[in-house]
């Protein structure tokens, strides 16, 4: 029973230990990073870039902008790691300039907007997942460019509503209400009933 | 579908989503990137110390636009130099005095129609001095204005005849 007890509880202190270690991590590299360390640069990129990455394709939906915007992000990470604080999460931090970057590239002439698909299908025709995904990147193509940064921070990257409204500079209860209005404003462009 | 099952999956969705989508970007092309940066931002900064320093170089000191009223003529001039003859009076010799007096540059000559006698020159010596001293030097002939603009006096005469 004993040797149960220990098991369950090793077990269920695992998740926390892993949260910590991460934590740590990103206080480590943060702070490597304010001192100009090269490597913890290079670590930044390997640890960071796949998420980065996958975020940037869903929000502008177009691999070269995308890969522009990360490239752009940890450039402006290196310059600007001095002004962080020991309090700044790292994650958010970098997803925060991720998305300033994506704005500006919205804004700019050379409008990027998410491409629907050429071979888009209506909802009644959608039956496999392939149709579903074209579906879904022609219903992300219509939504409110803000909108569209809370659900891709939310469900793809599994962010909480906390470090989703740290990383996009908004209070938490904008981020619940426009998780609210994407999720119901998707359903109907998905022929959901909400 | 509620929305807890609609949410889930949506994140699957978009995971199958973000994988059509681009490789992370390689630290090489990253650093390629801080470099092109660098080099710009290197030559912008050289531009505008370049820009600034051609700005300023048109801006003069306040020193040198002060008008020359405060400087006088060099006393041992003053006294040495003999007046001159109204067949003296050409530019050649006007422009040879004024140099004893602290004028420099290029001094020009005009007669209007009236006969009077207009001398253009660049002083650093005190006009009123500079004045009296060609009252005297000239013998009779009067200076009838002098006109102060920055560096450049103008000198007006009337003519004996």
């Amino acid at each position: 029973v004993t040797l149960t007890l220990t098991w369950q509880w090793v077990m269920a202190a695992r998740p926390y230990a892993e949260v910590r270690s991460t934590a740590d991590v990103d206080t480590d590299l943060l702070s490597r990073l304010r001192r100009r360390e090269r490597p913890a640069f290079a670590e930044l990129v390997a640890l960071y870039g796949p998420a980065l990455t996958r975020v940037a394709y869903c929000h502008l939906s177009d691999s070269h902008a995308a890969e522009d915007a990360v490239q752009d992000t940890f450039v402006g990470a290196w310059a600007g790691a001095a002004r962080t604080t020991t309090a700044t999460s790292l994650r958010s931090w970098l997803f925060a300039i991720l998305f300033n970057i994506c704005r500006k590239r919205i804004r700019t002439r050379t409008r990027v907007r998410l491409q629907q698909p050429a071979d888009f299908v209506t909802p009644a025709a959608a039956t496999t997942d392939d149709d579903r995904i074209l579906e879904l990147r022609a219903a992300l193509a219509q939504l409110q460019d803000d909108h569209r940064e809370v659900v891709v921070l939310r469900f793809l990257e599994k962010l909480d509503v906390s470090e989703t409204a740290s990383a996009l500079e908004i209070p938490e209860g904008t981020v619940k209400s426009r998780t609210h209005a994407a999720i119901g404003h998707l359903r109907t462009l998905m022929g959901e009933e909400p | 579908m509620n929305d807890d099952e609609f949410t889930k999956q949506l994140g699957s969705m978009l995971e199958k989503i973000a994988q059509q989508g681009p490789k992370p970007p390689s630290m090489a092309a990253i650093e390629s990137r801080l470099l092109r940066r660098l080099v710009v931002r290197s030559c912008w900064t050289v531009a505008a110390a370049s820009l600034a320093f051609i700005c300023f170089s048109f801006i003069r000191h306040p020193s040198e636009i002060t008008p020359t009223r405060n400087r006088t003529v060099p006393e041992a001039n003053r006294h040495s130099t003999p007046p001159l003859a109204e067949s003296e009076f050409t530019a050649d010799a006007i422009r040879d005095r004024l140099t004893l007096f602290g004028v420099t540059g290029s001094a020009t000559i005009s007669k209007n129609k009236d006969g009077q006698v207009t001398f253009v020159a660049t002083s650093s010596a005190d006009t009123n001095d500079l004045q009296s001293s060609f009252e005297g030097m000239l013998d009779g002939i009067a200076c009838v204005s002098i006109d102060v603009r920055g560096h450049d006096v103008s000198f007006s005469f009337a003519t004996i005849n």
